[in-house]
């Protein structure tokens, strides 16, 4: 009696010739004569196409006449078609869950091709592994679970911006958070965008207003997301507001309370290039336009409150508030920082006055910035008469940053051109190893500022001092074009610093179990096929917490994880796999070992009366199996993969 | 009806799971009013094995002589029962699986410290010929059921016994020793392996595992009641593998591998690997300390 209903199995083999793919190699006629002297085959064939539509009728005209209950297709990796076979299994009246597939394509002709003979030989023997794993396969059952029609847009940048307002718009409620007192990001740091020079708050206020005007969107500023449970379709969501101590329905935003603030500290939005008080909005268009006192320097004067007057805004004993929220999907758009410039002394930046990096070079060159936008040199307040700015710092560095940030050359080239438009006879040098201008009218821009006379040095610096007394900088770099070293005295440098993942991110990946690429960026599920997701159902990933991307692809992204979230949203319920682990308590000793080394957080131990048992949450399992192979009692197994299956294709490999 | 009768005999052995079995003590009592022990080497020299109903065996099978009685008892006996994990495992004389039967015997006859053997005297070939490498019991004979623990707990052995004196199945827990473990547990990540009492001893009220002791707990049959990680001693795992694992060792280094720096940051690389494998002290005699003889790689291959 077979483990599946008492039935015998009748299986079907369908060997697949992918055309010369697998033909070429394999004699697949021989593999399917094979196959019919397996036992329980009762039928056995070969096809030239087994994924197209004669193919897959073949299959189903097989399970009729010959009454198969088994279907084994060898073919190319199951991770092409074994979804496909499995709905034409199932279209013939089976469980498609009494399906395997024989991967007789990648694992075998491709890397054997030279080797005919012994190729089909690895096919017959994978063949009657697959034969000997059908024989014992189970019917297994979706399962349906209702999605909360809601999204979580972990992040306020351009990123998170772009995709909340796509899914607003689509009439999904949006709950956006953001960590910072104010949406906008980096983005609404920049001065001007390359290639096209709009000015960034321009084009990114109007998106904001939107933000905050628009009924579907819940937006929680100066919040942080603290804890995520659920899967997808069902996330409950724990978001931390921080107390502003100033009342975000009292506020109007009209700035009394900070003309009289006595405290003057540096502004972190101008990276400490400009002063803000105690009291403050970050900049003048800030989204939330509420104000927000910053305890480490208040000194609690009052001035501020009478300043307020009758709005009564301002609430010393304002304590952090906890809002729960449910939501059905989940985009991370939490973008990145700066790579810190000091890990490159030799550049001297934190040391010499004069030497900045490019994002605080947007903020003196910015019309609201704290120079009103005046090109200026930090030690002395004068214009610039010469600039050097040097890129790749960080960025393709095996010793900081092996990948490239893939904006500073843009951006540089745009500085470039902001210096020589506001001080015409300043003399622009970028050092340079490659000019990646790879965009929609990227090299037409680079070929402009070439014409507008700055000049471009082909090498890295290798080190930078001053002249203590005029605080000039003195550049070294090789001309490797020239094959000569070069040395330049300029009165400022800016230092193109490549970007890192944003550290906050760390926690909120924690949270959602999801993974990272070596470089520390968020892992997308697939590099090419589906950029936006993650391998997390139901968790999206837009702009720079992916990977380094301009804003162009960053929009371009979050409008697809916008998309991507809405589906099963619209959907309405989604549909498990069901191959998941699955729990014996009666073998569970309950020490633990799988909750640990769960990547989903699916699995957890809980009291059961009296006794630790684990529990799988079958929404969140992925049906991976690392806590099968590390349950040391054997409680555990998953579906579909269990052990006597797996034993058996070992059994079958070895007796062959 | 008469009283069952039972014939118990000792093969490769120490003699602590009769002194279990005498450990029941008064619990022993309503047992021997049905019973009667026909053959029980450890309390009455006999020396024909005669008929009964039941036949308890402990110890595993090292020579030609524990074959012969094996097989004797099998015949006489209509229920053979395995007592103690070297009958079930192979147990502790199993770890000499490692080496060869020549080394063994010079091990024992004539390096170890307290031999002297100047003239390399062995014991007679026709006597007791030590087998080449140790098996459990059911590699010799069918055996009916088992009763593991080095030594078996006496209430398991008289749970078991009492079964079949009633006509049951007797049940052995199927769970493991963490179930019966009073210890807290957190979460299963070690960063090193430590050496009981080499490296330090574990901190009282906490999972030993957890605090980087090899502890068998997780991967052995619960029956013991935890007497060892109870008192801060990390789980041997005497008790052997549950029913659903075939190979307690392998399933052990499984979870260990799979805990094993599980919350360091970034991917640890290969060259790395080797050092769980050298953090981990006679890893053999650590995670197969009972059941050699009886995983899926009883001993270790002899090069002629």
């Amino acid at each position: 009696m077979s483990k599946s209903g008492g039935e015998e199995p009748r299986i079907g083999v369908f060997v697949c010739h992918c055309g010369t793919n697998i033909a070429g190699v394999v004699d697949v006629k021989e593999v399917a004569e094979y196959a019919k002297t397996l036992p329980n085959v009762v039928y056995a064939t070969d096809y030239v196409y087994m994924c197209s539509d004669p193919g897959q009728e073949l299959i189903k005209q097989a399970i009729k006449e010959h009454n198969l209950n088994r279907i084994v297709v060898a073919a190319c990796s199951p991770r092409l078609h074994e979804l496909t076979f499995r709905r034409t299994v199932s279209e013939a009246g089976l469980n498609p869950f009494l399906f395997e597939q024989a991967n007789i394509r990648e694992q075998n002709s491709w890397v054997h091709m030279d080797n005919p003979e012994e190729a089909t030989r690895k096919a017959k023997d994978l063949v009657r592994m697959a034969v000997a794993k059908a024989r014992l396969l189970e019917p297994l059952e979706p399962k349906e679970v209702p999605v909360e029609p809601a999204v979580l847009v972990i992040g306020g940048g351009i990123a998170g911006i772009q995709a909340s307002l796509d899914l607003a718009n689509k009439g999904i409620r949006v709950y956006l958070v953001e960590k910072e007192p104010s949406i906008g990001g980096n983005m609404i740091r920049l001065d001007k965008t390359f290639p096209t020079l709009d000015c960034s708050a321009c084009i990114l206020t109007p998106k904001m207003v939107d933000v905050s005007r628009h009924p579907n969107i819940t937006l929680y500023a100066y919040s942080e997301v603290v804890e995520v449970d659920g899967y997808i379709g069902n996330f409950d969501v724990k978001i931390l507001k921080k107390p502003r101590y100033v009342r975000e329905d009292r506020c109007t935003g009209c700035g009394k309370c900070a003309e009289v603030c006595p405290v003057t500290v540096p502004n972190e939005f101008d990276l400490g290039l400009g002063p803000r008080k105690a009291i403050y909005i970050p900049f003048p268009q800030a989204v939330p336009a509420v104000y927000t006192i910053d305890m480490d320097h208040c000194i609690k004067c009052g001035l501020c409150v009478k300043a307020c007057g009758e709005l009564e805004a301002i609430d010393f004993d304002q304590k952090p508030e906890e809002v729960n929220v449910k939501v059905g999907t989940i985009i991370v758009a939490t973008g990145f920082e700066l790579f810190d410039a000091r890990q490159k002394p030799e550049y001297g930046y934190g040391i010499y006055q004069n030497v900045i990096t490019s994002l605080q070079f947007e903020r003196l060159v910015n019309a609201s910035g704290p120079t009103g936008g005046q090109i200026v040199r930090p030690s002395d307040g004068k214009p610039p008469k010469s600039v050097a700015i040097l890129l790749c710092v960080g960025s393709r560095d095996q010793k900081a940053l092996p990948y490239c940030s893939r904006i500073c050359c843009m951006y540089s080239l745009k500085h470039a051109h902001q210096i020589k438009e506001k001080i015409p006879d300043a003399e622009v040098y970028i050092l340079y190893m490659d000019i990646r201008s790879f965009g929609k009218g990227y090299e037409e821009f680079y070929n402009r500022v070439q014409h507008e006379g700055v000049k471009l040095i082909r090498g890295r610096a290798s080190e930078i001092w001053e002249d203590p007394e005029t605080k000039n900088l003195i550049v070294r770099a090789e001309d490797t074009f020239l094959g000569k070293p070069v040395e330049l005295e300029v009165e400022m440098v800016i230092l193109a610093t490549g970007v890192i993942p944003n550290p906050a991110t760390e926690p909120i990946r924690k949270a959602l179990f999801i993974t990272q690429s070596p470089d520390g960026f968020l892992l997308e599920a697939h590099p090419k096929l589906n950029p936006m997701s993650t391998t997390v159902d139901g968790i999206y990933l837009a702009g720079m917490c992916q990977g380094p991307k301009d804003i162009p692809d960053t929009v371009a992204q979050a409008s697809a994880a916008a998309s991507a979230a809405s589906i099963p949203i619209l959907q309405g319920k989604i549909v498990i796999e069901p191959i998941v682990a699955n729990v014996d308590e009666n073998l569970c000793g309950g020490c633990g070992i799988c909750e640990s080394v769960c990547p989903y957080g699916a699995v957890t131990v809980e009291e059961v009366g009296g006794k630790r048992k684990a529990r799988v949450n079958e929404a969140k399992c992925k049906g991976c199996g690392s806590c099968g192979a590390a349950c040391p009692s054997g409680a555990i197994t998953v579906l579909h993969f269990k052990d006597d299956q797996i034993l058996a294709q070992v059994d079958a490999l070895l007796t062959g | 009806m008469g009283a069952v009768r039972i014939a118990c005999e000792w093969l490769g052995i120490c003699s602590g799971c009769e002194i279990a079995i005498l450990d029941l003590h008064e619990g022993i009592l309503p047992i021997l009013e049905k019973v009667e022990f026909v053959h029980i080497p450890v309390l009455v020299d006999v020396k024909e094995i005669p008929e009964a109903d039941v036949g308890i065996i402990s110890g595993c099978i090292e020579n030609e002589d524990n074959i012969e009685v094996a097989k004797e008892m099998r015949e006489k006996c209509k229920i053979i029962v395995a007592l103690g994990s070297c009958a079930c495992f192979g147990g502790i004389p199993g770890l000499r699986n490692l080496y060869t039967r020549e080394e063994v015997l010079e091990k024992a006859y004539v390096t170890t410290k307290s031999t002297v053997n100047p003239d390399r005297v062995f014991p007679r070939k026709d006597v007791l010929e030590l087998q080449e490498y140790v098996k459990p019991l059911n590699q010799v004979i069918k055996v009916d059921y088992y009763i593991p623990g080095c030594p078996p707990p006496s209430d398991l052995i008289g749970s078991v016994l009492t079964a079949l004196l009633e006509g049951k199945e007797p049940q052995l827990p199927t769970n493991t020793v963490c179930d019966e473990c009073p210890l807290q547990k957190e979460r299963k990540a070690i960063p090193e392996i430590r050496r009981w009492c080499v490296d330090g001893r574990p901190e009282p009220d906490k999972c030993i595992l957890e605090q980087g002791f090899i502890c068998l707990g997780p991967v052995t049959r619960a029956g013991c009641g935890a007497k060892c990680p109870s008192i801060g001693v990390p789980c041997r795992g005497c008790m052997g593998p549950t029913d659903r694992v075939i190979d307690q060792g392998a399933k052990m280094i499984s979870a260990l591998g799979s805990i094993w720096m599980l919350d360091e940051e970034l991917e640890i690389p290969p060259e790395e690997y080797d050092k769980l494998a050298e953090q981990l002290y006679d890893p053999v005699g650590m995670l197969y300390r009972f059941t050699l003889p009886s995983s899926l790689i009883p001993r270790k291959i002899m090069k002629k």
